[in-house]
């Protein structure tokens, strides 16, 4: 680079432009935008501070006391909210005696009703069930105890009470399953004879044993 | 590079402070003005026991003891027991509230299964009580031993698990150990089914 060089204005392709137009140019370009801390607009902080209000609100209202009161069936039904099906509802539909079977006695009677050899009785061809109403009812509600022999074998444990987990209406449904089930056909039984019974017995406290039932 | 770092920072603690407050200040106090429920008995010295024994074994890996209302799982319709409320575990330290439900829920499990010689059996091996489970069977709770006579069995005071023959070796009856009664006195005394109305 010469001395000369420098002296010289600089001049575009076309000779038509010198220095100044093109500081002319460049003054009027606006600067680089730039990001840094804006203020919002009036309108976003009106719409923030509106949400932050319903939120409030909703909480609330919806909020429960965050305690675990709003899932508990009896307090929903006192509250008569219906975020929950009360116990109360699904009590009204008529019990299902296989779905009540399954649910309750498979475990140790088996879903085949054939019981668990040496340990739990089978209830097909049980003459304790197959027999009069009454003794199977009693053994639901108060359970059994002590050696009792069903079928030709010799059982001795013990069989819960089920009296203060089911209704009338499902013992008397799963009854009337059992009795009519793999290969059983005994007559059905009604709530009402469940209720009879329960009421008839309803100062006992202990297991039936067998000894008492064949009174 | 325009982050003002202090501004970056502040933001990072007030975001991990209000977690705090929310899911673990906040649950804390109110946690810790929950009474027992009328309904709920502490524990016994063998059903204490019973639990260690549930801990050492593991079975909060397959079975939890929590359970839900309507509308966050079908646990009301598998008879599982009303939703469990923080009262209700008011003697557990720590609570076996589980994760995993590879088996049932154990919550209600003394109420739907009061039987004890349903539990001996089926923890000696489930497969004798439930046909295709896929629990394991837990032998080293039970003693295997030649069974000479019933009048010897009885002299000696031993619990016989009585357990169908094919799962037996031959010639020999299944007694439980003390673990095995203890485990499932817990397991019976597993009973939340008392009422609760909300107000604890």
């Amino acid at each position: 680079m010469s001395d000369k060089d420098i002296q010289q204005p600089y001049k575009s392709e076309d000779e038509q432009t010198d220095i100044y137009d093109l500081h002319r140019q460049a003054l009027r370009e606006t600067p680089e935008p730039r990001e840094g801390l804006e203020r919002p607009p009036w309108w976003m902080w009106v719409i923030f501070i509106c949400l932050i209000f319903w939120a409030g609100f909703y909480l609330g209202r919806y909020g429960g006391v965050f305690g675990p009161e709003v899932h508990l069936l009896s307090k929903v039904e006192k509250t008569k909210q219906k975020a929950v099906v009360s116990t109360a509802e699904i009590e009204k539909e008529l019990p299902d005696g296989a779905e009540v079977y399954n649910r309750v006695c498979t475990a140790c009677h088996q879903s085949n009703g054939q019981g668990v050899p040496g340990a739990f009785p089978p209830l097909v061809d049980s003459e304790w069930l197959l027999g009069d109403a009454e003794t199977p009812i009693k053994i639901v509600l108060h359970g059994l105890q002590g050696a009792i022999n069903v079928a030709g074998n010799t059982f001795n444990g013990v069989m819960p009470a089920w009296g203060g987990q089911l209704s009338d209406e499902e013992i008397a449904a799963v009854l009337t399953y059992a009795r009519s089930s793999w290969g059983n056909s005994a007559s059905e039984i009604s709530p009402e004879t469940v209720q009879n019974v329960r009421n008839r017995t309803s100062d006992r406290t202990t297991n039936w044993t067998a000894g008492e039932l064949k009174r | 590079m325009y982050i003002k770092v202090p501004l970056f920072f502040m933001g990072v603690l007030a975001t991990l402070l209000i977690a705090w407050v929310g899911l673990t200040l906040i649950p804390g106090v109110q946690i810790s003005e929950v009474n027992p429920p009328d309904g709920l008995k502490p524990y016994t010295e063998q059903q204490l026991r019973g639990r260690s024994v549930y801990i050492r074994e593991g079975c909060i890996y397959c079975h939890s003891q929590q359970t839900r209302p309507v509308g966050y799982g079908a646990d009301q319709k598998r008879n599982w027991g009303r939703p469990s409320v923080p009262g209700d575990y008011f003697y557990d330290r720590p609570q076996l509230l589980g994760t995993m439900r590879t088996g049932p829920d154990l919550f209600n499990i003394g109420a739907r299964q009061p039987s004890e010689d349903w539990h001996l059996i089926h923890l000696y091996n489930p497969r004798a009580t439930s046909p295709g489970s896929i629990m394991p069977p837990y032998p080293w709770l039970f003693r295997e031993e030649i069974h000479y006579s019933d009048e010897v069995l009885a002299a000696r005071g031993d619990r016989v698990v009585p357990v169908s023959q094919e799962y037996v070796p031959e010639g020999k009856v299944i007694i439980a150990t003390q673990d095995a009664l203890d485990l499932t006195a817990y397991l019976i005394g597993l009973n939340h089914t008392y009422p609760v109305d909300g107000k604890e």
